[in-house]
């Protein structure tokens, strides 16, 4: 309890609170942008950091994370064009509300239920990363290697068109891990002679091209749609079509609670992402709705039961990085490369060797929650604008916004050269169906999962046989079995296409 | 559609063939003795992209799920960002070297801008002013950093 109160002292600091201040309020400001997520976000934002300490680097970068998780579902309700694909299932009811002249009300109720969310999967982090951490110290390179297995085999079966495309992505990025100086030879491997390739692919300049400029090109390409879309939003004239009454609530509050505890449980399995919950969470509150046929039409119960998990994955897919050093989410993975960059490994050794800034960052994830709340009942109704502007004049500002992070974090031209090299592949990614998200998680446990596995082989003394002496490790590979029959069997059984159902 | 798919898959398999036959032996040492070879990893995932590949090629040529004249997935204006955005990057880059931050920076704004379709001057002024001028104030007076 001492570090989080020492914590607490820390972020009490005028520099430090501004700092999380203006991460929400940036977050939320990105999130509302169509196409530009909270992965995007926080990736544009790191070289932002550069200069410092570690805490309000950090609380920045969460806070932007929080915000632009709760901002996404400004333009899904008021354009029914989700700022990321977690928020798909906002737009399902957020845009009729809107449509009725309630978009007040679907806001507001986006804005409660991320609040109440993310705080409850932020105390879920505080009271779950030690226990867990304290118990991953005790556990050996087979199982993590087996948990590593299950977790990209399980994200390839959900997060892509097909399980076979899901797990090619999680390969790509496994070998592009490789690339650079063998961890046990120090031997360099598919660098084609090139320095520059010797500490391996930077990270950043890589999510900032496959995440953002990826994204651009294909606003780019899309140009006339989403211009068009920015001119249909309706307003009320009722001052309850505004806000959330009793009665709202009473519908909105169990979906909450339900949202928020889907939310942390999606979060905790690495690599599931936000979009997991949310659809998990508005599918369940639809369920148990006595009214389902409501829901498609403008149920705010839909808009709460969606945002609520939604920004619950956020501090929830802080746990197994927290515990474990595995990322949790994409976010996550590009929340490494920062940790490490202001001297952070996150890990179990973590809570050890820097508990006062465990602390610190527990303490900015809670103020960044209340921050949340204030910037959003605030400012809605100007963030609300910025889906107005153009994409014409959003893409170029954004473009360079990602020049400079990959030039500052990738050593100059060479970041750039990275930046455009996977933004291309990232675009071919996308529109062939391949996750760019499984690419990107595949590429940073890529390290850990080649150290374990290397690990594992001398343990196991190349004999499959003493894996018996591993049960944790059997389970996760018989989780791994039972997942790849079970999308493969899913695979089979649905269309290529949703709208083909 | 299931062209594309097709393509796809053997596009996998021809890159794990090549990767497995000529880059990886030529780029990755075999390693020394009594370790295990820095090609182990490269090696098992060529492997297994090449088996996905070709099971992504036979669905696509034999599952009747996907629908054989569905569009392509991309259209003429994605394809035409796609090549023109980073050339525009690139060209930002080389003029970097010759002209300095300032000129490149607005050189790239006004470039998107120009290639998203915006055509009134006063945005086509405001905007690199805003963006290198809002950049500048960030990196170089607030945090102390600097860019080239």
């Amino acid at each position: 309890m001492t570090p989080i109160l020492s914590g607490f002292s820390d972020i009490l600091h005028p520099m430090v609170l501004l700092w999380i201040i203006a991460g929400v309020a940036i977050g939320y400001l990105v999130g509302a942008l169509p196409g530009l997520g909270k992965a995007t976000a926080v990736a544009i934002a790191i070289p932002l950091t550069f200069a410092l300490p570690a805490l309000p680097a950090i609380a920045f970068l969460i806070g932007i994370a929080k915000g632009s998780a709760a901002g996404s579902a400004v333009s899904a309700i008021l354009l029914n064009v989700p700022g990321e694909p977690s928020s798909a299932p906002t737009a399902l009811d957020g845009y009729p509300l809107a449509r009725q002249g309630k978009a007040g009300k679907a806001l507001k109720a986006a804005l409660f239920a991320s609040v109440l969310g993310d705080l409850g999967a932020t105390l879920a982090l505080v009271v779950l990363a030690q226990p867990i951490a304290s118990y991953a110290l005790a556990i050996t390179p087979v199982e993590i290697c087996a948990v590593l297995v299950f977790s990209l085999t399980f994200v390839a079966g959900l997060s892509a068109q097909s399980l076979a495309k899901g797990l090619v992505a999680a390969l790509l990025g496994l070998l592009a891990a490789t690339v650079g100086l063998e961890i046990e030879s120090g031997l360099p491997r598919l660098t084609f002679g090139d320095y520059r390739l010797f500490d391996g692919i930077p990270l950043i300049p890589m999510a900032i091209g496959m995440l953002a400029v990826a994204e651009m090109i294909l606003q780019a390409g899309n140009r006339a749609a989403l211009d068009q879309q920015a001119a249909t939003i309706a307003k009320g004239a009722d001052p309850d079509d505004s806000r959330m009454t009793r009665d709202d609530w009473g519908r909105a509050a169990p979906a909450i609670a339900r949202g928020t505890a889907i939310g942390i449980g999606v979060g905790i399995l690495p690599g599931l992402g936000a979009s997991v919950g949310s659809f998990l969470s508005y599918g369940l509150a639809r369920s148990r709705s006595k009214e389902p046929g409501r829901f498609g039409n403008g149920a705010i119960e839909g808009v709460a039961a969606s945002e609520s998990a939604d920004n619950a994955v956020v501090p929830a897919s802080l746990i197994p990085l927290f515990a474990l050093g595995i990322p949790g989410s994409v976010i996550a993975a590009i929340l490494i490369g920062a940790f490490m960059l202001h001297g952070v490994t996150p890990g179990p050794m973590m809570f050890a060797q820097q508990p006062r800034l465990v602390g610190g960052i527990y303490a900015a994830m809670m103020a960044a929650s209340l921050a949340l709340l204030l910037i959003g009942l605030l400012f809605q109704r100007v963030f609300a604008q910025v889906v107005r502007v153009p994409t014409r004049r959003v893409v170029p500002v954004v473009l360079i916004l990602c020049v400079i992070g990959a030039w500052v974090e990738g050593g100059g031209a060479f970041g750039v050269q990275v930046m455009l090299a996977f933004a291309v592949l990232g675009v071919l990614f996308v529109k062939l169906g391949f996750s760019v998200v499984n690419f990107l998680i595949g590429f940073v446990v890529g390290r850990a999962f080649e150290l374990t596995l290397r690990q594992s082989i001398q343990i196991l003394e190349r004999d499959p046989a003493n894996l018996l002496a591993h049960p944790i490790a059997l389970i996760f590979l018989a989780m791994t079995a039972l997942a790849v029959w079970r999308f493969t069997r899913g695979a089979s059984r649905k269309p290529e296409h949703p709208e083909e159902i | 559609m299931r062209a594309t798919e097709t393509l796809s898959g053997l596009a996998l398999v021809l890159f794990a063939i090549v990767m497995l036959l000529w880059v990886i032996p030529a780029q990755i040492p075999s390693g020394f003795s009594g370790q295990l070879s820095p090609r182990l990893l490269p090696q098992i995932t060529m492997w297994a992209v090449l088996a996905l590949g070709l099971w992504i090629a036979a669905q696509a040529v034999l599952s009747s799920r996907i629908a054989a004249h569905r569009p392509g997935p991309f259209m003429r204006a994605e394809v035409l960002a796609l090549v023109t955005l980073p050339a525009l990057v690139l060209l930002a880059l080389w003029v970097l070297r010759l002209a300095g931050p300032l000129v490149a920076g607005a050189l790239l704004v006004v470039g998107a801008a120009l290639m998203m379709g915006e055509r009134n001057p006063l945005a086509l002024i405001l905007l690199p002013a805003g963006a290198l001028g809002a950049g500048w104030l960030l990196l170089y007076r607030i945090l102390g950093t600097t860019v080239g």
